[in-house]
């Protein structure tokens, strides 16, 4: 991916140092105060502090995590990002023990941008797919 | 209808019915057994189910509290060892929450390591290939690699209680 501007080598930069290198506070510099993160499918949005435990608790999981960041696509106050994620799955994650087996699964994140920052992301990843890279279907929910 | 349970016309049957149903199914009884670094694991298990022989697919349902359980989902394969009437011994050990079962049992690798037990009726190790989770269960689906049986009389599973597999009566037959 080329980083023809400032604004997306700081997205890079504080992504890299966030979820391969564990050092969540990096993203205090790219998210705006009252961040919200959605993922689509879940009722639910994180805060950037639920966003820093959830970057834990996959690198955890996952501590060989390494995300690629494949295009980073900026149109006026929005900012798309596209990702590919590897990681060999040493503990529990999703209720599913350690399997010791190395998937990939990959996503994209809507941002909206004010003053450089991120106000919100909209996050396209399927938590299924992952599962089913590590052999794991589940029964559906009543 | 002179049937004593019967479940009543909701969606969602009678707890008691259900348990009487699994009552009446007769089963053989199982040791479900795999490798967790170097450690052998295993517990006892009925829900054993042949799927098809072409290929050669088993299924074992696993509760998830069960100490093996999170060892299935490392593990590449697990043996399914069908007990003999002989087993009494190796059944209770299964059943208890003794913490290391394979102190007590007497066993061997199968061909990818996984534990088989000597004097079982029947043995086979296979490669688990899906693992299905169903709430406080999960199905591991496997693919049979290795499987050898005994001159040996298998256990019998009822109503939670165990039997004597060479000491069972056959029905007549409609030409005897």
């Amino acid at each position: 991916m080329t980083m023809d501007s400032p604004q997306k080598a700081a997205i890079a930069q504080a992504w890299a140092r966030a979820w391969d290198d564990g050092d969540v506070d990096a993203l205090d510099d790219l998210l705006a105060p009252g961040f919200t993160r959605r993922t689509q499918g879940s009722k639910t949005s994180l805060s950037a502090d639920e966003l820093k435990k959830e970057i834990r608790a996959t690198r955890e999981a996952f501590p060989d995590l390494v995300t690629t960041i494949d295009e980073i696509v900026l149109d006026g106050d929005r900012v798309a990002i596209f990702w590919t994620s590897t990681g060999t799955h040493q503990a529990e994650l999703l209720g599913i023990p350690a399997t010791r087996r190395k998937v990939v699964t990959y996503g994209s994140n809507l941002c909206t941008l004010s003053d450089g920052k991120l106000t919100d992301e909209r996050v396209t990843w399927d938590p299924r797919h992952l599962l089913t890279a590590l052999g794991i279907s589940t029964v559906r929910h009543d | 209808m002179t049937d004593a349970l019967s479940t009543p016309l909701t969606d969602e049957p009678d707890l008691d019915a259900l348990k009487g149903f699994n009552r009446q199914f007769v089963t053989g009884v199982t040791v479900v057994t795999t490798m967790d670094d170097g450690r052998a694991r295993g517990l006892a298990v009925n829900a054993y189910c042949s799927i098809s022989f072409d290929p050669p697919l088993v299924m074992v349902c696993v509760q998830r509290t069960s100490s093996t359980w999170p060892a299935l989902f490392a593990a590449t394969h697990l043996g399914v060892n069908v007990l003999s009437n002989q087993q009494q011994a190796v059944v209770a050990t299964f059943a208890s929450k003794h913490p290391d079962k394979f102190s007590q049992v007497e066993w061997q690798p199968g061909p990818h390591g996984s534990p088989l037990i000597p004097g079982s009726a029947a043995m086979l190790e296979a490669e688990i290939r899906e693992r299905f989770q169903a709430k406080t269960h999960t199905l591991f689906l496997c693919r049979v690699r290795h499987a050898q049986v005994a001159d040996l009389a298998p256990m019998v599973y009822k109503a939670g209680r165990f039997f004597d597999g060479a000491d069972l009566t056959e029905l007549a037959s409609a030409t005897g």
